[in-house]
């Protein structure tokens, strides 16, 4: 059929054209007038379903910030035994961070991702984290554009985090997504102990990603003899589908 | 002036379909969320109009979702606009009688292709080193909720808004209208 050779060809030219004028950055006229025509009502839109789950959320607040004091405290407590004495550091200033808004959320219905109103021209960059108010991380900036950005989730299939235990051994692993609305704890050695309740705070062994952010608790343990690593599974501080405002960490 | 203002209309209604596939999936509890109203909405335009526009109008609509979409660019336009030129394709040369049957077939088979066409636009892109490998058991359970909602709620919206609306059975093969 002749005719549907030159329907595909022509279709696969059209697509190909785009694709490399995106690329190229031509489109930008129009790309960004499409997005402050989707923006805008999708943010409504996005806020008014949410509005019924935030009736709950002072209460959980109070416990999140808990948690991250908890969680500070443990940390200080390391630094000031360990690394001031021998190496004298001073501790880390706060983060730099900008504030922003979820006006969206996954396009794909195999992603979990958040939609916010901040991007490159505020500094945002890919690889940024992303924490609530209360100090918790909740993902990782995956794309800037110029006046809006998508953030992974922490239960994204994609989603790694390089992760810390405040156990005795201060076991470190990866943290993944990919296990419905929990994530998981992966590649803890076997010989490190780590038990429910655990916290589990951002390594600093990933760039861009400060040490310390509260990523959750440990739920349960899931070990088998004879293998090298040992993994958790963890139930994360911060409600992922609840998110209105977040803070994105610009400086760390 | 009266092709701008038919320009002016597609765009909204482009515009609209986005907005409410992108709404439905806060408001619609799992899973339900997983429903492509882009595609019920194509469908039954196919049915209704009976026009290869839709081919074009995928394409808009998938550019939209693709400015949002954490995948590489274009691999959702490419898989959208492809699956409803092979919907086209199917109305055209099989399933030329106009039922509600027909319209949940259609729509199953184009979600389909969509995602075979996304999944192996995924693949290839991972082979050349560009990507992490999709996790392949949570997107067979995610698609064929997928497949089954679209095909259900576009039999359904057939049934009792576009059947009313659409032209009479045709005797001759449809060609490409603009």
């Amino acid at each position: 059929m002749p005719t549907a050779r030159k329907t595909v060809m022509g279709i696969a030219f059209v697509i190909a054209l785009v694709v490399t004028l995106h690329a190229l950055g031509i489109l930008a006229f129009i790309e960004r007038p499409a997005r402050s025509l989707i923006g805008f009502p999708s943010g409504v839109l996005y806020r008014a379903t949410r509005l019924k789950t935030i009736a709950g959320e002072s209460t959980e607040a109070t416990a999140a910030k808990e948690i991250m004091e908890e969680a500070h405290v443990a940390l200080l407590r390391e630094e000031n035994a360990s690394l001031r004495r021998q190496l004298d550091f001073l501790e880390k200033t706060p983060y730099t961070t900008i504030g922003a808004d979820v006006i969206g959320q996954d396009v794909e219905p195999i992603g979990n991702t958040l939609i916010v109103n901040r991007g490159s021209l505020h500094g945002v960059l890919a690889g940024q984290p992303v924490i609530t108010d209360s100090g918790i991380l909740v993902g990782k900036i995956v794309r800037a554009d110029e006046e809006s950005a998508i953030v992974r989730l922490l239960h994204d299939g994609q989603s790694k985090i390089a992760a810390t235990v405040l156990n005795m051994d201060r076991s470190v692993g990866l943290v993944e997504g990919g296990y419905g609305l929990s994530v998981r704890m992966n590649f803890i050695p076997q010989n490190e102990a780590i038990a429910p309740g655990d916290l589990i705070v951002t390594s600093g062994l990933e760039a861009g990603i400060p040490r310390g952010l509260v990523i959750g608790r440990v739920e349960a343990v899931e070990k088998e003899a004879y293998q090298p690593f040992q993994r958790a599974i963890l139930s994360t501080s911060a409600k992922l589908d609840r998110l209105l405002v977040v803070s994105i960490i610009v400086g760390a | 002036m009266k092709s701008f203002g038919r320009f002016l209309f597609s765009l909204a209604c482009i515009v609209i379909v986005v907005l409410f596939h992108l709404a439905l999936r806060s408001l619609l509890p799992p899973p339900w969320h997983h429903l492509n109203v882009i595609f019920v909405f194509l469908i039954l335009l196919l049915l209704i109009q009976e026009t290869g526009m839709i081919i074009w109008i995928s394409f808009c609509i998938h550019f939209f979702i693709e400015l949002y979409a954490v995948g590489p660019f274009g691999i959702l336009i490419f898989s959208g606009t492809f699956a409803a030129l092979i919907a086209f394709w199917l109305y055209q040369y099989f399933f030329t009688n106009q039922s509600w049957y027909t319209a949940a077939v259609l729509s199953f088979l184009a979600v389909l292709f969509h995602r075979v066409l996304y999944s192996g636009a995924l693949v290839s892109l991972q082979v050349v080193g560009h990507g992490a490998a999709p996790p392949w058991r949570a997107m067979a359970s995610v698609y064929g909720w997928e497949m089954l909602l679209t095909a259900g709620v576009t039999s359904l919206l057939y049934l009792g808004i576009a059947r009313p609306f659409r032209s009479q059975k045709r005797t001759v093969p449809i060609e490409w209208r603009a």
